[in-house]
């Protein structure tokens, strides 16, 4: 019998290779009540009008005869949609595998409970830090990080399965283990990601709370404290690093645009929320129209693998490259991204040989 | 033995002739091939184990007690993985 990870790699190139989309997230607003630094969302046609539960009920039939079977609702701040529960029951009605991701300060017992009856696969929650006034000063709301871990409290005692996810960076990377340990403590899953990108529109307001070259080794040797082995065996490298990405690994994330894709408030289809490429509105076309259609056809001309300088390079072990790294910061989606560069250089120094304190 | 898919705890899609199934409960994906489908779209329309057993030996050319034998192990299997439950009535 096929192993998990084995049907799920199957299910990943199949569908890759059919052109199924087979996972598609929907930005289902980009209305937030938090301000964080390092949002990548750029709301391209402010004040336009969201997607109904209408339009999404008929998207979702349309998806579900496509074969898509992962559909993640995320923003914005999604629990700002007053028609939540309803189009999660519309997404699970259609046997759709669900993802919802929240800052967690709107989810109240209520929405925690209509939440957990409708089986999603995970609700995954941004926590920053383990210091609440250090996430809450990030976030832009006092009391932020209290209501995200009491929401994630909320969603495990409906049987919820929750993540919480932190972005390290600059001012809240020295928190990795005790943020580590506090999801272990709640009975939550823990992500993470050294990736920062600039917002999709191409600005730059994040970067400075990137890492330092410092501050990643220190992450990486946290990490290895952390996942005992993992410079130990070469080979199980990648996959621990890929671990925090598991959902979102690296063969999905190079196959943005030919097994999933997004879709923002107001129904553009793009290959990635992080690539801006219009492929075209669902207010305009029906969605098949738009994943079979020239600009999507163009889009997946480009070479998967074309990039020569990576090719042979020493880092590969280590590196994730992504093509919207790769377009915003580069100017090209084929080329390298030298943040991935820079991330996997501090990675194998770390993790190559027993970090030095 | 009645069985049902546990459809309210399960994400399912048919992709090409395969089924792949998570079962929320624990994030699992399944993955269901062969005469396995056609059980499943039987199940899908809350078939009682009588109705799917007669349906296959409608459609497969084999020996009765082969169907059954390999229904019983096939829905005990299913069962076993969370994705659907039985009741005697």
């Amino acid at each position: 019998m096929a192993k998990p990870e084995e049907i799920y790699r199957k299910l990943i190139y199949a569908t890759a290779r059919n052109l199924t989309p087979l996972a598609v997230m929907c930005n289902l607003t980009y209305r937030c009540p938090l301000r964080c630094a390092h949002c990548y969302a750029t709301d391209f046609t402010p004040g336009a009008e969201e997607l109904d539960l209408a339009a999404y009920r008929a998207l979702f039939d349309e998806l579900t005869a496509m074969g898509t079977l992962f559909l993640t609702f995320s923003g914005g701040e999604p629990t700002l949609r007053p028609d939540l529960l309803d189009l999660l029951a519309a997404a699970r009605e259609r046997h759709f595998a669900v993802r919802l991701f929240t800052g967690g300060t709107l989810l109240d017992e209520k929405l925690a409970r209509g939440v957990g009856a409708l089986h999603p696969l995970a609700v995954e929650i941004s926590l920053h830090a383990a210091t609440p006034r250090l996430h809450d000063e990030f976030v832009g709301q006092e009391g932020a990080w209290e209501q995200a871990t009491a929401a994630a409290r909320r969603l495990l005692r409906h049987d919820v399965r929750v993540v919480l996810k932190m972005n390290l960076m600059n001012f809240n990377y020295h928190e990795f283990r005790e943020v580590y340990e506090l999801t272990r403590g709640l009975g939550a899953e823990f992500r993470y990601s050294p990736y920062l990108s600039v917002t999709n529109d191409g600005g730059t307001d994040p970067l400075p709370l990137r890492m330092t070259d410092e501050h990643l080794r220190e992450y990486f040797g946290t990490l290895k404290e952390l996942v005992p082995g993992l410079a130990a065996d070469g080979d199980s490298c990648d996959e621990e690093i890929a671990s925090p990405f598991r959902y979102n690994a690296r063969a999905l994330s190079c196959l943005a645009g030919f097994n999933n894709c997004s879709l923002d408030p107001y129904g553009t289809v793009w290959p990635c929320v992080s690539l801006p490429i219009a492929w075209g509105n669902v207010r305009e076309q029906s969605f098949a129209a738009i994943w079979e259609g020239r600009e999507a056809a163009r889009f997946r001309q480009l070479p998967d693998v074309p990039i020569e300088e990576c090719a042979g390079c020493e880092l590969d072990r280590y590196c994730f490259r992504c093509p919207a790294f790769a377009l915003l910061e580069e100017g090209d989606i084929r080329l390298p991204s030298r943040e991935h560069c820079r991330v996997a250089r501090a990675a194998r120094e770390v993790l190559k040989r027993p970090l030095r304190r | 033995m009645v069985y049902r898919l546990k459809k309210d705890e399960l994400a399912y899609r048919k992709i090409g002739d395969e089924f792949f199934i998570l079962t929320t409960a624990d994030s699992m994906l399944h993955n269901i091939k062969g005469v396995g489908v056609r059980i499943l779209e039987l199940l899908e329309e809350d078939r009682t184990e009588e109705e799917i057993r007669a349906a296959l030996s409608a459609e497969y050319d084999a020996p009765a007690a082969h169907i059954e034998a390999d229904l019983a192990s096939f829905l005990a299997e299913l069962e076993a993985k969370g994705i659907v439950t039985s009741n005697e009535s």
